[in-house]
């Protein structure tokens, strides 16, 4: 059974001057039980307001929200089986962490000695004994964070939802937050809906990402699949880096097509999908998947440009290649001789290979003159 | 000038004590003097026609024991008591109301709130006469609708002044309630329902303690003036719903004993004290968090 279920869920808010604002656009999730979920996006794009559906602190416009198969829709959020760890931490300020902690179990009429136990581990799992007698504005920044953690976990429930937990952790602290929710959650077993617009983020912990613009899921998938196989240009760019060249089918047979870039250079890709020829495509090539060769090194036909740009980054370096005097491509090489750290120069003719297994196609695409535009402004970064 | 020296931290001393000048000197010429004279006032004897004659005396204390002035006073306390409960009871979701409306609102709702000050507040209390007298507006409406044969007696009891008191000093309560509940943080609610308290829970676990500190200030403020009330009372109320405030005029301009005028504000000020102690002891603690 899935454990949180959205069924065409819309939120429209009603803005100044009654004007409809569609934060969430008829999205529909399945999240299995016991897994890692990520709700990925770029700010304001309806992350929050989805979590806040689930968690009962708003009503969808339209569609449905089900938690273990229930529907949700006449439940106040304490009356749902699920507890949210909130961006601000939203402490009480006037009682102690032990309190706070315990505020949850209290709700619930469970015996004085009980609530001590349950209070005790929830603060043992989360490294702040001793802490107890404090007040939330006598702690650090991640100290909160964890009560805040703790006094979600401590009501054992079926559900917990995350709104950028980590988002004010500077982050040496972040990276260990990360790892040690990842392990909490596969040691309890609770499913975990997670908010964040951190892809790095959302890629380590994830068993599934969903990644959203403008209120709408573009990808739900695991964050390999994501990353590998973005299904279309939006998340290519969001998540990582990419490299995109527009360019027209020309050629089409069973093991896959060749598409004519810039109308000069063409590239033949393997591919089971079918694109009819002359249809306009976008190929999604990750910097780190093409490697940089001189001139003349390879003797079979492959992309060749000039260098415009060399950045060292420590574990790798960045190059810019010019392909034709519209596209540009990003490749980066890792730095593991010391001795070839500065074999290609600005200015220097280079061959570029790419295994053409993994250059993604996507169905669509403009050529020109928005072409050149992405070009430069790849360039600027 | 990394170091003041001690010469400097004089200076600076001395400049304080100028800065701070004109307000000791209110505080002393317009409340500790006046304190100080009432207080020589009520152990001196009456003048013939109104005034004191200096001589040392225990009697206007001695007065006190009688029955008729405990009465009074635990009127006014009743009175006061019970005004500050109705404004408590009005006021906070009246405050509560306005912080949580978009704030182009709150400014509009708070004018609405002080607006009745711009009117005088005899003409205020009188225009409570109109409402509530024999001919006036409520009983003429209630006899038209035929729900009454006889006018209700509603003007010159102790009901017509409580009227008057929660009236006159609603905003009193609203405007410092509404301060705290206005930086009072409402995602708060959020994390208390989520957590799974109901309303009624989350209003006494999270809401109520956290602006306490505008519940205790609000009422001190209804309850402090009210005590002393003599105007409202003297125009809304019968004989029987006299205040010591009443008293208290009525000793320095109508029977002309200053000294025992001043027992009676001495009695009421040590009264009143009490909750303000208990005021700065709360708002100590309370800074704690
Ligand atoms: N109560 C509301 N009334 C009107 N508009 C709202 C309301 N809440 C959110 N919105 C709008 O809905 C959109 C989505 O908001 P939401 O808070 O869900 O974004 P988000 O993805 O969480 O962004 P962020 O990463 O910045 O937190 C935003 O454009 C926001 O302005
Ligand atoms: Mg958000």
């Amino acid at each position: 059974m899935n454990a949180v279920e959205l069924v065409g869920v819309s939120k429209v808010f009603l803005g100044k001057n009654k004007r409809e604002f569609r934060a969430v656009h008829q999205v529909s999730l399945q999240i299995p039980e016991g897994e890692f979920f990520s709700l990925l996006g770029p700010s304001g794009c309806g992350k929050t307001t989805i979590l806040r559906m689930i968690a009962g602190f708003e009503l969808p416009t339209t569609g449905e929200v089900y938690i273990q198969g229930e529907q949700m829709r006449d439940r106040p959020p304490f009356h749902r089986p699920v507890n949210t760890v909130f961006q601000n931490y939203a402490l009480f300020p006037h009682l102690t962490v032990a309190e706070n902690v315990a505020f949850g179990l209290e709700m619930e009429n469970l015996p004085r000695q009980q609530i001590r136990t349950r209070v005790g581990d929830a603060l043992a799992l989360v490294r702040l004994n001793g802490l107890e007698d404090r007040r939330p504005r006598q702690l650090s920044g991640g100290q909160q964070q964890r009560v805040a953690l703790a006094r979600a976990i401590v009501k054992q429930p079926q559900v917990l939802l995350f709104d950028e937990p980590l988002g004010a952790l500077d982050l040496k602290l972040r990276k260990e937050m990360q790892l040690e929710l990842k392990h909490m959650q596969q040691q309890l077993g609770i499913t975990f809906i997670y908010v964040t617009h951190d892809q790095e983020e959302a890629l380590t912990m994830s068993d599934q990402i969903a990644v959203l613009q403008e209120g709408k899921v573009l990808q739900v998938g695991t964050p390999t699949e994501i990353y590998e196989q973005p299904n279309c240009r939006f998340v290519a760019d969001f998540i990582g880096e990419s490299n995109f060249l527009v360019g027209r089918v020309i050629e089409q047979d069973s093991g896959g097509v060749v598409v004519l870039v810039d109308e000069t250079l063409p590239i033949s890709i393997p591919c089971s999908e079918t694109f009819p020829v002359g249809k306009v495509v976008t190929l999604v090539i990750r910097p780190e998947k093409a490697t940089i060769h001189p001139a003349h090194y390879l003797d079979q036909p492959c992309l060749a440009g000039i260098v415009t740009e060399v950045v060292y980054l420590g574990t790798d370096t960045r190059f810019v290649i010019r392909l034709t005097p519209q596209s540009t491509i990003v490749v980066r090489r890792q730095n593991i001789y010391r001795s070839n750290l500065d074999c290609f120069a600005i200015g220097e003719s280079v061959q570029i290979q790419m295994a053409s297994d993994s250059i993604q196609i996507l169905g669509e695409g403009q050529l020109l003159p928005s072409q050149t535009f992405t070009a430069s402004r790849r360039e600027n970064r | 000038m990394t170091h003041p020296s001690p010469s400097q931290t004089l200076r600076q001393k001395i400049n304080l004590s100028i800065l701070l000048f004109p307000a000791t000197f209110w505080l002393i010429l317009f409340f500790l003097l006046p304190l100080l004279i009432v207080l020589l006032y009520s152990f001196l004897e009456r003048g013939t026609y109104g005034g004191v004659s200096w001589v040392f005396t225990l009697e206007n204390y001695q007065r006190l024991i009688n029955p008729i002035y405990w009465g009074v006073l635990t009127r006014s306390l009743n009175l006061a008591f019970l005004t500050t409960t109705i404004c408590l009871l009005v006021g906070y979701p009246l405050a509560f109301f306005i912080a949580t409306r978009p704030p182009r609102w709150q400014n509009t709702l708070l004018l609405l709130i002080i607006i009745p000050f711009w009117t005088n507040f005899l003409i205020r209390i009188y225009a409570w006469i109109i409402i509530l007298r024999n001919e006036g507006v409520i009983n003429t409406l209630l006899q038209s609708l035929n729900l009454i044969n006889q006018p209700l007696d509603l003007l010159f009891n102790s009901f017509a002044v409580s009227i008057g008191l929660v009236y006159g000093y609603l905003p009193f309560m609203v405007l410092p309630l509404y301060a705290t509940l206005e930086k009072f943080d409402f995602s708060l609610i959020e994390a208390s329902h989520d957590l799974g308290a109901n309303d009624l829970k989350t209003l006494i676990r999270v809401v109520l303690p956290l602006t306490l500190r505008g519940i205790v200030a609000g009422s001190l403020l209804v309850f402090i003036p009210a005590v002393g009330e003599f105007i409202t009372p003297d125009i809304l109320g019968g004989a029987k719903s006299i205040m010591i405030g009443n008293l208290v005029q009525n000793q320095f301009l109508g029977a002309r004993n200053w000294p025992f005028g001043s027992v009676l504000s001495i009695v009421m000020m040590a009264i009143v004290l009490v909750p303000i102690l208990i005021y700065f002891r709360n708002s100590e603690n309370s800074n704690q968090f």
